[in-house]
């Protein structure tokens, strides 16, 4: 329990410290546009790592040993991916638009029924990836700090929910590079002493290779098609998930960008040591008897307590650090789709940051209800919660924004179907081929509706009634409702 | 908008729907298919903001990056049944060399002055 006290107590001095500053909408939502490459680099990893990279990880790995790397293999792409294909439209059209969200980006650029169609999956979205940490949150108290895991979820998440809903994400930021750097140290740590223990690299994997022959290989224990079409889906996905692309909204400058991928990347191999090593080392441990696990997310504490007291605590840190910055920007990018995006579509003024602060208060509360109640591992979870995000808006953001034909009606029903491909083929995952992964049929299905109804009959109700910039057709001066 | 530029960026629709009906066939019917999709379809997404563009320094970016996977896809494909070799060279061809490598392509091949109108104005 202290560690969670200590939490909450640096929680409230971050609230404390960002409800000064966080004045406007910009600063709350988007931290004022002031964040250079490296701040934005490490915090934007943070947010991008989960618990889902602690604990669900290790635990894939000791199911489908090397098949659950193909979840992360695409790293070393995805920073200078998501720069290129998202990120520089992003910081354009932010610029021109006066955009502080993905969202509202959506809605300047397609319009209206866009971006109300984008807000309602960001809401689901990001309250379902809030229960995916909620999920780790209970885990992480019950295996390693020895609390409830009710009450650990409950204190990790109101405390993340205290210092967002104080100073959104000029509040978020900051504490999002501290626990990223705290996780990227403890992530090489871990991983290094686990597999000290299990013996070395070479004695861990000839232990695998032994009891397990299977988890071995290119693919380990998956079928092929199921580890391309993972890799797949957290490749593009990335393009896809609002709080990936959030970050880009908090550069100061275009030219950020360029050596922004190049953090990124060198930040989240770091952060994912800990899932080869001590998804090996534990796999080895459990094939030599000397550890005995019952759920896949019982691998890395049980790794942890063998590990002896200072791993435990290490850990329980880390996780609290993985959980609590991804959070934080769900439950900012929630509240800004509610406060600000849905009204907005309604063809209202936009909420004030005091409406943002309680939507947060109330999005943190539902995770929390959601989360505990989960029966379905943080892995599966994780995997649910990309494919929902990835599904819905990857069409958007990877075509939408390079197709300047793509039409705002067209894109709101490619939303619209790619998050219902997605969660009618999440409802029957186990019968699904292999490499039927239910967010990238999504995203498919999304891609085909974008195109047919773009290139389709002009017609008013798929016309895009887009904010264009003045001067051209049809267009208007973007409107900014919050004065900032 | 210039004559070639529109044609250029009609290539991103139609090869996106293009990758999205082969995947979703693929998945279904033909899951070895799988591989060389994710490949095109990585590649596709790296030249997404590459087409209609006027230089050419991403476009090699690119091609390197396609080659890489399609390498690497393959070795991992082709030494699937050995423990020690397989999991190396997933480790070492698919995730270790390409990782200070993607991001030094990005960097050299980085705009600064952005491609151009984003929004179909004239």
């Amino acid at each position: 329990m202290t560690v969670l006290a200590i939490v909450v107590v640096l929680a409230a001095g971050v609230a404390w410290w960002g409800a000064r500053r966080a004045r406007s909408a910009s600063d709350y939502f988007a931290a004022g546009h002031q964040a250079g490459a490296w701040l934005v680099g490490v915090a934007g990893t943070a947010a991008a790592v989960s618990a889902f990279t602690y604990v669900g990880g290790p635990g894939l790995f000791l199911v489908t040993g090397v098949g659950s790397l193909w979840i992360v293999l695409s790293a070393p792409l995805t920073g200078a991916l998501q720069c290129r294909v998202v990120g520089e439209p992003v910081v354009e059209l932010a610029r021109r638009h006066g955009a502080l969200t993905p969202t509202e980006l959506i809605g300047a650029r397609f319009g209206r029924a866009a971006r109300a169609a984008a807000a309602l999956v960001v809401v689901i979205g990001c309250v379902a990836s809030g229960a995916v940490q909620a999920k780790a949150a209970a885990v992480l108290g019950e295996s390693f700090l020895g609390v409830p895991g009710v009450a650990a979820a409950a204190i990790a998440i109101l405390a993340t929910t205290l210092y967002t809903a104080a100073g959104g994400m000029r509040a978020g930021l900051l504490a999002d590079a501290v626990q990223g750097g705290v996780m990227a140290a403890v992530a090489l740590a871990l991983a290094g002493a686990a597999l000290v223990a299990a013996g070395g690299p070479g004695e861990a994997l000839a232990a695998i290779e032994r009891a397990r022959p299977e988890l071995l290989g290119s693919f380990g224990a998956m079928p092929p098609p199921r580890a391309f079409a993972l890799y797949l889906l957290f490749c593009l996905g990335t393009l896809a998930q609002p709080h990936y692309i959030q970050k880009f909204f908090f550069l100061r400058s275009r030219s950020e960008l360029r050596r922004l991928p190049a953090i990124l990347t060198g930040a989240l191999a770091a952060m994912l040591a800990v899932w080869l090593g001590v998804g090996v080392a534990g796999t080895a441990l459990a094939a030599q008897g000397r550890l005995a696990v019952a759920r896949p997310d019982e691998l890395t504490p049980a790794v942890m307590r063998l590990l002896g007291p200072w791993a435990v605590l290490l850990a329980g840190i880390a996780v609290l650090a993985a959980l609590m910055s991804t959070t934080a920007s769900f439950l900012n990018l929630a509240a800004a789709a509610l406060t600000r995006d849905l009204p907005a579509a309604l063809g209202r003024a936009a909420g004030s940051v005091t409406a943002g602060r309680a939507a947060t208060v109330v999005i943190g509360a539902a995770a929390v209800v959601l989360g505990v109640q989960s029966e379905r591992t943080v892995a599966l979870l994780g995997v649910a919660g990309w494919g929902f995000s990835t599904a819905a808006l990857l069409p958007v953001f990877a075509i939408g924004l390079a197709w300047p034909r793509a039409r705002g009606g067209a894109v709101a029903a490619a939303i619209a179907a790619g998050a219902a491909v997605d969660l009618a083929l999440e409802a029957v995952r186990s019968q699904l081929p292999p490499g039927l992964e239910p967010g990238l049929a999504g995203a498919a299905v999304g891609t085909l509706v974008l195109v047919g109804l773009s290139w389709g009959p002009m017609t008013p109700l798929w016309s895009a009634r887009s904010a264009r910039a003045p001067g051209t057709p049809g267009g208007r001066a973007p409107q900014r409702q919050d004065g900032s | 908008m210039p004559q070639g530029q529109s044609v250029d960026r009609s290539v991103v629709p139609a090869v996106a729907a293009a990758l999205a009906l082969g995947w979703l066939a693929g998945a279904v019917w033909v899951p070895d298919a799988l591989g060389p999709l994710t490949v095109l379809a990585v590649a596709a997404a790296f030249g997404l903001r590459v087409a209609g563009r006027p230089t050419g320094r991403a476009w090699p970016a690119v091609a390197l990056v396609a080659a890489w996977l399609a390498l690497g896809f393959g070795g991992a494909f082709w030494l699937q049944a050995q423990p020690f070799a397989g999991l190396a060279w997933v480790l070492v061809v698919v995730f270790l060399v390409p990782l200070p490598v993607v991001p030094w392509l990005y960097a050299r091949s980085f705009d600064d002055a952005g491609p151009g109108d984003l929004e179909g104005r004239p």
